[in-house]
């Protein structure tokens, strides 16, 4: 009895499935989008050195790529580093951008800016002497960055 | 005498009969859950498999009393087939003898047989319905798929049309050219 019933269910699981895959009035569908969150672990995965080429496909890929909750989970997750408080890009000029939160010291002119390029150079760097602080400040200048552009990088300890 | 014979007889059919309704009881110990996909097909899950879907958990957190399977648990976001893909990955994955060797082949094979718009398809259903290994599988999938190609077979891959200027794509890969980027 058990048999046949399960038979049963098999067999008209079979037949819808059949109707639906085969029928004649569907037509052929348009691709289909992914939404933002998928598009987010899918980003996540990815090396660090084709990040930026990916937040040329849009702008709404590159929004998911430069947001700041992206920037931080890439950090941690992916390259395993310390918790990051935060990247101050500073150039001279001014320099435009939606992410950027804004931070003024004196006469100079700071912005949190978090790019996709900082963190394929920057991962490279060994971190290993910087992790005894709790904090730790990085800056560098000059050799691969050029000298207009001055980074400096928060961590934090976990 | 003549009722001896007959008790004789008896006594096997009726062990046999227990025994077939301990087999009968043994499965329906292993308690199932109905399932209705967006196409309105049933199916009926085994509950260890299919507690592991998060959307089911939050259902059956709001309205436990659906676990009695009189009624059907809707995923409103998945079609039959997707489901039935998903199921069979986890079967595969829950079987106590499966090495890893036979899981990655089976990984493989199950990779194979989509092409990338049922790969979408089945990602989306996963994220619908919360189940992480699957959407993990998938996102990693996908993303050694995409990561050696260039940004034209990337567009097209997620169906996506290029919404920069001309203009603006030129300057976004000058001020970036100094870290050594390659736009393919």
């Amino acid at each position: 009895m058990a048999l046949s019933k399960w038979w049963w269910k098999w067999i008209v699981k079979l037949m819808q499935l059949l109707f639906h895959s085969w029928c004649p009035c569907t037509s052929p569908r348009p691709p289909v989008e992914l939404c933002n969150d998928v598009m987010f672990e899918i980003f996540l995965r990815l090396p660090p050195e084709v990040l930026p080429r990916f937040s040329i496909l849009n702008k709404q890929s590159n929004d998911i790529i430069n947001s700041r909750l992206f920037q931080t989970t890439y950090w941690t997750q992916t390259l395993g580093l310390p918790r990051l408080c935060g990247i101050v890009y500073y150039r001279q000029g001014t320099y435009r951008s939606p992410f950027a939160q804004r931070m003024k010291k004196g006469k100079q002119k700071y912005q949190f800016q978090f790019t996709n390029v900082l963190f394929y150079k920057f991962h490279e760097l060994s971190f290993n002497s910087m992790l005894d602080n709790k904090s730790h400040l990085l800056t560098t200048r000059g050799t691969n960055v050029p000298s207009q552009i001055c980074l400096t990088i928060f961590l934090l300890k976990f | 005498m003549a009722e001896e014979t007959e008790s004789t007889k008896t006594e096997p059919l009726k062990t046999a009969e227990e025994e077939f309704k301990k087999l009968e009881i043994t499965e329906e110990e292993e308690s199932e859950l109905k399932l209705e996909t967006s196409d309105h097909v049933t199916f009926m899950v085994e509950a260890s498999i299919a507690m592991k879907f998060g959307a089911v958990q939050q259902y059956l957190e709001v309205s436990p009393a659906a676990s009695a399977s009189a009624t059907a648990i809707p995923l409103h976001n998945v079609a039959s087939r997707e489901l039935i893909l998903i199921l069979e990955y986890y079967r595969m994955h829950d079987w106590v003898d499966a090495g890893e060797r036979d899981l990655k082949e089976f990984d493989e094979r199950f990779l194979k047989d989509l092409n990338y718009e049922e790969l979408k398809e089945l990602l989306l259903a996963a994220n619908y319905l919360n189940v992480e290994k699957l959407f993990n599988f998938l996102t990693k999938s996908i993303a050694n798929i995409i990561r050696n190609k260039d940004v034209e077979f990337v567009r097209t891959f997620f169906g996506i049309d290029n919404d920069y200027t001309p203009e603006e794509e030129a300057a976004y890969r000058e001020e970036n050219a100094w870290a050594g980027v390659k736009f393919v």
